[in-house]
């Protein structure tokens, strides 16, 4: 049943991608427009991916936000503060854009330059896994399943680890220690998309514990993916930040250039 | 001081007048930043605040929806009143002071906001999983919703063939797409997306 409804799901993407790149016979159009109109799922994803693209387009927002945001660098140079909220976020995100994206028709990415991606991953990555001290005694029930869970991601038993992890999650969609761990996960089955979205999921909502490791890992798996322009802009991110991994990421950053 | 049209608003904004923009913003901050670390904010939820309410004038203005009845600066502090209240309310902190920005000698006019400031919301999420694809993958989906041949893309960006673009083009798509409601964010927008 599941599985014949993830199916769908799929077959809705890939109808609407065909059908929004104009790849549909005129035939297959019109079928697909009378499926839209009694077919309110269908209809949302159409609305949906038409927004993806329109913001795709759409540059004009985000260079009237970065000159604001020099705007007020000059007039208020000094309420400027280092600060977490995800729009500044977005803002450094878009002026890397900004710099960067005249060059980016030219400089594609070749195969020796992955290789070297791989290289620096492989040469900095390390599997998320310190020493907690559990309690033995007095543990709630979703203490004690996060323990032994965590225990068995420790021990590389990814399969027993998972789906307790995705579990804590459904219960508690704010877990964020245990979406991190997910994504430690996925970064170690080489599924590295399905870990960037957990990364993301923690980044997002500012987890105090979890947030630095997240951009760390989320930079790691992006430079595993070989997307290095993305990655040297996550690992700016995290030298400005001037933390646990500032000098990790300076070191990266300076073998990528 | 003088009033500025609604001619003028509209010039400076369509032509992107750097000063006329910088001296908006420059007046108009310190009465912000006042009515903002008034109303338990600090100075950091003022820039936001201005800038929301700047980003949803430049799609008014963009959009052929911007009209001035009263002055401009009733008009943005009116704005910014409503996107405060809506941040507390969001914030759960009940507001037990004066929530009028000073210097609003005309009194508060009903602004509609919601569609541009949903489209500013969105509009940032979207762009930040954009950015974090691949420079391949940006400039294939770019290259292909500005209608260039996948025979081209295929030249331009060294793929084998036409056919090798579309494909790549499709999981780049589909890579976006799945990072997009893989955020906790987007759920947000679902019912919005219902309505449409």
């Amino acid at each position: 049943m599941i599985l014949k409804m993830m199916k769908k799901k799929i077959n809705y993407f890939e109808q609407v991608q065909v059908y929004l790149a104009d790849e549909m016979s005129p035939h297959q159009r019109e079928e697909f427009e009378a499926e839209v109109a009694q077919n309110n799922s269908l209809k949302r994803e159409l609305v949906f991916q038409k927004k993806v693209n329109t913001i795709i387009m759409d540059d004009e927002l985000e260079q009237f936000k970065y000159e604001l945001d020099n705007i007020h660098k000059e007039v208020a140079p000094s309420t400027e503060r280092k600060r977490s909220i995800s729009f500044n976020r977005y803002t450094l995100i878009a002026a890397s854009l900004l710099l960067l994206i005249s060059l980016s028709f030219f400089l594609i990415m070749n195969g020796s330059g992955s290789s070297k991606s791989e290289n620096i991953f492989t040469k900095y990555y390390k599997k998320y896994a310190p020493e907690y001290t559990t309690r033995e005694y007095e543990q709630s029930d979703y203490e004690s399943k996060f323990a032994a869970a965590y225990q068995n991601y420790k021990s590389n038993e990814y399969g027993l680890a998972k789906p307790v992890f995705e579990s804590l999650i459904r219960f508690e969609p704010k877990n964020f220690a245990a979406k991190f761990y997910l994504g430690a996960i996925y970064i170690e089955l080489n599924e590295i998309d399905s870990a960037i979205i957990q990364f993301d999921a923690v980044i997002v909502s500012n987890d105090q514990y979890y947030l630095e490791h997240s951009e760390w890992y989320k930079a790691l798996g992006t430079l595993k993916l070989g997307e290095i322009k993305s990655a040297i802009d996550q690992f700016n991110l995290i030298a400005n930040r001037k933390g646990y991994y500032q000098t990790l990421a300076e070191e990266i950053i300076s073998e990528l250039q | 001081m003088i009033r500025i049209s609604e001619e003028e608003i509209i010039h400076a904004f369509k032509k992107n007048d750097h000063s006329f923009i910088r001296n908006l913003y420059a007046i108009h901050l310190p009465v912000i930043l006042r009515y903002v670390t008034h109303n338990n904010g600090e100075a950091d939820d003022a820039k936001d605040l201005i800038q929301q309410a700047m980003l949803i004038v430049f799609q008014k203005v963009r959009n052929n929806e911007f009209e001035l009845t009263c002055s401009f600066k009733t008009y943005l502090y009116s704005i910014c009143k409503n996107l405060w209240l809506k941040e507390l309310r969001k914030k759960k902190i009940e507001n037990t002071t004066s929530l009028e920005p000073e210097e609003m000698e005309e009194g508060e006019v009903i602004v509609e906001v919601e569609k541009e400031y949903d489209y500013s919301v969105q509009y940032f999420l979207y762009r930040w999983h954009f950015h974090n694809l691949s420079s391949i993958c940006k400039d294939l989906l770019k290259m292909t919703l500005a209608k260039v041949s996948y025979d081209e893309i295929a030249e331009r960006l060294n793929f084998t063939d036409g056919e090798m673009a579309r494909k790549k083009k499709y999981r780049c798509k589909e890579l976006l797409i799945k990072r997009i409601k893989g955020d906790p964010r987007f759920n947000d927008f679902e019912d919005d997306e219902k309505e449409d």
